[in-house]
């Protein structure tokens, strides 16, 4: 009987660990409070942060619902600026789709870039921000990060 | 009384050389044809010294070299997000330029930048945010820079015949009374070449103020926002908050 109930538990657990979604930060970062919002966030020191969330995919929520409902929130009244748009494959075999955008916080240039996946009931949504210029720096390893989610 | 009169001959003189040298200035070194196209062209350029030392050639001199001496100053009204950045990049930016700040304000400032910097200084300002306001003047004060050229030139001209007048002073009572007129012209000498300095100032560095009212944020037009909370909760302000 005890033996019935731990396999039960194993299976469970791996079960649960399937589901638990998640990302490579660059090197360099750390791993940081992920609040409520988030699965899992990392920082650099220079203030650059790259979270996951992920989010409940009502039945028939496509991968273009989503681009074009994250694309329209952000440059319809928000004052982002879309810098690029790509198809790209997560570490998971996903598809998704890589948006760039740009901001201005008072006078300061900031980047904005996302990684959206459907992953059957889910969506993951990968986020990087910080200051343009330490963005720029960082933008090759920031790419890479948003598409190791898995 | 003999010097006395003397003296006084020697001021009427002087006085006479400055006038008619005004009237030469008027005629010579202000010519209508010169109109705004010319001010602009010489903004911010050095003065350049007179070229004659003999002060019979002063005038001629001064008429066939003599540049425009404009003084610029900006007013400007630049609507931004954060008014406070606005007035510590503006500080910055006048710094960099070589220019002083003259007066700050939570939303305001008021800057001293070299004359030749004075376009990009107002460019760069204005990139700032959403101009309200602009107002520049310039004002041709080289009657005035001549004037005070020639006054002081001729001063220090009285200066040195009245030394010279001292030392060949006869009696105390004569030495007493040419020390009265040299100490009434090193006065003289001081206040012009004060006003020169001020007026050279005002020349070499040109004063921009500046005042950054608050904008608000751009008006969202009407939208439908879809069912999806964390839609609105995307953006840098949700991921950069821990």
């Amino acid at each position: 009987m005890c033996r019935v109930i731990l396999i039960s538990c194993v299976v469970v657990a791996a079960g649960l660990a399937g589901c638990v979604h998640d990302f490579e930060g660059p090197a360099g970062f750390v791993e940081a409070d992920a609040g409520f919002q988030f699965v899992k966030r990392v920082v650099s020191a220079d203030g650059l942060v790259i979270g996951l969330r992920t989010e409940e995919n009502p039945e028939d929520g496509t991968l273009e619902f989503w681009t074009t409902a994250i694309r329209n929130e952000l440059t319809d009244g928000r004052g982002y600026a879309l810098l690029d748009e790509e198809a790209v494959m997560a570490a998971n075999g996903e598809p998704g789709t890589l948006m760039d955008f740009g901001a201005k916080q008072g006078l300061t240039e900031m980047r904005y870039m996302t990684a959206v996946y459907v992953v059957g009931d889910k969506v993951l949504v990968a986020e990087a921000g910080g200051k343009a210029d330490a963005f720029a720096a960082q933008e090759g390893a920031i790419r890479d990060s948003l598409l190791s989610v898995k | 009384m003999r010097y006395a009169i003397l003296l006084c001959a020697l001021g009427l003189s002087i006085s006479g050389c400055v006038a008619m040298a005004m009237k030469m200035d008027e005629t010579g070194l202000s010519p209508d044809g010169a109109g705004g196209h010319a001010l602009l062209a010489t903004a911010g350029e050095s003065v350049v010294p007179l070229a004659a030392d003999d002060p019979d050639e002063l005038v001629p001199a001064m008429s066939a070299v003599q540049p425009r001496k404009v003084t610029y100053t900006g007013t400007l009204q630049v609507a931004v997000l954060e008014p406070t950045e606005a007035v510590r990049r503006t500080r910055e930016l006048t710094e960099a330029q070589g220019g002083y700040m003259q007066r700050m304000a939570a939303a305001a400032i008021v800057i001293r930048v070299p004359a030749e910097k004075f376009d990009e200084t107002i460019a760069a300002i204005e990139a700032m945010g959403m101009v309200i306001a602009k107002d520049i003047v310039a004002q041709d004060v080289t009657d005035q820079f001549v004037d005070l050229e020639l006054r002081l030139r001729n001063n220090r001209t009285l200066l040195a015949t009245l030394e010279g007048m001292l030392a060949r002073a006869e009696d105390v009572k004569q030495a007493l009374e040419v020390e009265k007129e040299l100490a009434r012209v090193r006065t003289e000498i001081e206040r012009l070449e004060g006003k020169l300095n001020l007026l050279l100032n005002r020349i070499s560095f040109s004063t921009i103020s500046v005042a950054f009212p608050q904008t608000a944020e751009a008006p969202s037009e009407m939208r439908v926002n879809l069912p999806f909370w964390w839609l609105k909760a995307m953006g840098l302000k949700s991921l950069m908050t821990f």
